[in-house]
């Protein structure tokens, strides 16, 4: 099979966290995209976290998503993620740093056929099924689901949007019961999202937008400041969200 | 261009390869170590201690004695004074009981007699006591601790004291232990990694735990010393999801 790179988009994200036990985190990622096929679309990225209040080195995230499109409205979404952090039971293994692999599988639905919403709006939904392992914790089984809203509006400059995403844990709880293992799951997490994207030019991009955590087991929340500039070092531009 | 960034690709994802999630024992699995801990309650008892304070050889009379007695199921002795000047043996013969006996002079002091029946009841001992001379006290502290008939005096008129009597050690029914720390060791670790209490039936379990070698242990008590030593059981968890019951583990407390 042949695979043709028909767009190769780079960019640089920026993040700032504020947690309630303020801490400063900052995320740094660069990202790009294969069209391998008319179809077939492969997103891959390098995402650095620091930890900026303690000045310290907290993750490296690596990720591969290749995503099937089926029609205008209907797109097969997996994803792997590798990440590394120091390891806190370096007592056990011997090992300055451990792992954790997550995979995923989903389906993105957009509203792009309906034209009457479309006009106004679009709505896109993404359902995925995601399996984390880690070396020192239990499996974690996901069920994520997100509603991204675009509003259409006929300025250029902005593209505002808002998301709501539930992440039900299918085995948030695993523990014994008359001699059995139980299993239960919950919504641990809701993430609503509300931010615009902002269209310099035809190469530069930003996406400025504020993310409110909002934790189910702890009722904690976090907000996660997000202040993206994306710089496409191609002539074509395509973008996903 | 499509070549470095197939090439930087191809890297990452040996990379990625490598850097799969190896599980080792610890915290993460799904397994669990389950076990009971009992406990027999000892009471350490007593040596007994005998002080004998002897007389002069002008108080001692040629078949002289005075008695003392090992622990139940030991020699019984009587130890008796022999002048050689006499031509009857003056042996009193106790049934039942081992003779020892000791020669004296009339004109012996009563450190020459200390001495004189520390030296024969030594030769005699079979370990049953353990013997000092401290001038013209015999003191003999008895090696086991067990209850012993008192010694007494005899037809001497020396003063024979029980300073210490003699108390067994008492070893009491076994009963589930109840909120007792149980520990457990990862692998081939010395030290701890988790520990936790035992409940009201005595029962502890060790959650969340990955596939593996495990040493569980309590602390078992020396009531003579105090000093407390670690009763090991070593546990291997083969399959995720499991109950590995590892029985009972016995302290001393």
């Amino acid at each position: 099979m042949k695979i043709y790179i028909t767009l190769l988009i780079f960019f640089f994200q920026y993040f700032v966290s504020f947690s309630q036990t303020s801490q400063l985190y900052n995320r740094t990622a660069i990202e790009g995209e294969l069209d391998c096929t008319k179809k077939l679309n492969v997103l891959f990225g390098l995402q650095s976290r620091w930890n900026l209040s303690a000045t310290s080195f907290d993750k490296l995230l690596f990720k591969i998503e290749p995503s099937y499109t089926i029609n205008k409205s209907i797109e097969i979404n997996a994803a792997y993620r590798n990440s590394a952090w120091k390891n806190s039971n370096f007592l056990l293994d011997g090992k300055r740093t451990t792992f954790a692999n997550r995979f995923s599988l989903g389906l993105r639905l957009n509203s792009s056929k309906f034209k009457k919403m479309d006009a106004y709006f679009r709505l896109v939904y993404l359902s995925r099924i995601q399996f984390e392992e880690f070396k020192f914790k239990r499996d974690q089984w996901y069920w994520r689901n997100r509603i991204t809203v675009k509003a259409k509006i006929k300025n250029n400059l902005i593209k505002p949007y808002f998301s709501v995403e539930s992440l039900y844990r299918k085995n948030q709880f695993h523990y014994l019961m008359d001699n059995e293992f139980v299993t239960e799951g919950m919504v641990n997490e809701i993430r609503y999202m509300l931010g615009t994207e902002l269209n310099l030019n035809k190469r530069n991009t930003m996406d400025v937008g504020l993310m409110l955590r909002d934790y189910q087991t702890n009722k904690a929340t976090n907000f996660v400041l997000n202040i993206t500039y994306r710089h496409d070092f191609t002539q074509h531009k395509k973008r996903k969200n | 261009m499509k070549s470095i960034l197939k090439k930087v690709l191809f890297g990452i994802a040996i990379v990625a390869l490598f850097n799969q999630c190896k599980k080792v024992e610890g915290p993460g699995g799904t397994s669990a170590i389950r076990g009971a801990l009992s406990g027999v309650n000892f009471t350490s008892g007593e040596s007994e201690i005998i002080e004998i304070t002897v007389k002069s050889g002008s108080d001692v009379e040629h078949g002289d004695y005075w008695l003392f007695n090992s622990p139940t199921g030991g020699n019984l002795y009587y130890v008796w004074y022999k002048n050689q000047n006499w031509v009857s043996n003056g042996n009193p013969f106790l049934w039942g009981r081992t003779g020892i006996s000791v020669d004296f002079n009339y004109s012996d002091s009563n450190l020459e007699i200390a001495n004189k029946t520390a030296e024969a009841i030594s030769l005699a001992l079979q370990g049953e006591f353990t013997m000092s001379l401290n001038q013209d006290i015999i003191s003999l502290t008895s090696t086991s601790h067990s209850a012993i008939t008192d010694a007494d005096n005899g037809t001497t008129n020396f003063n024979v004291d029980i300073s210490n009597q003699g108390k067994p050690d008492v070893i009491g029914t076994e009963t589930v232990i109840a909120d007792e720390r149980i520990f457990l060791i990862y692998g081939a670790g010395t030290i701890f990694n988790e520990t936790v209490r035992t409940g009201a039936n005595g029962i502890f379990t060790f959650e969340g735990l990955q596939v593996g070698t495990y040493k569980v242990y309590a602390l078992t008590e020396n009531q003579v010393t105090g000093e407390k030593t670690p009763v090991y059981l070593s546990v291997e968890i083969s399959k995720n999801g499991t109950i590995t019951e590892i029985g009972q583990i016995t302290i001393s407390h």
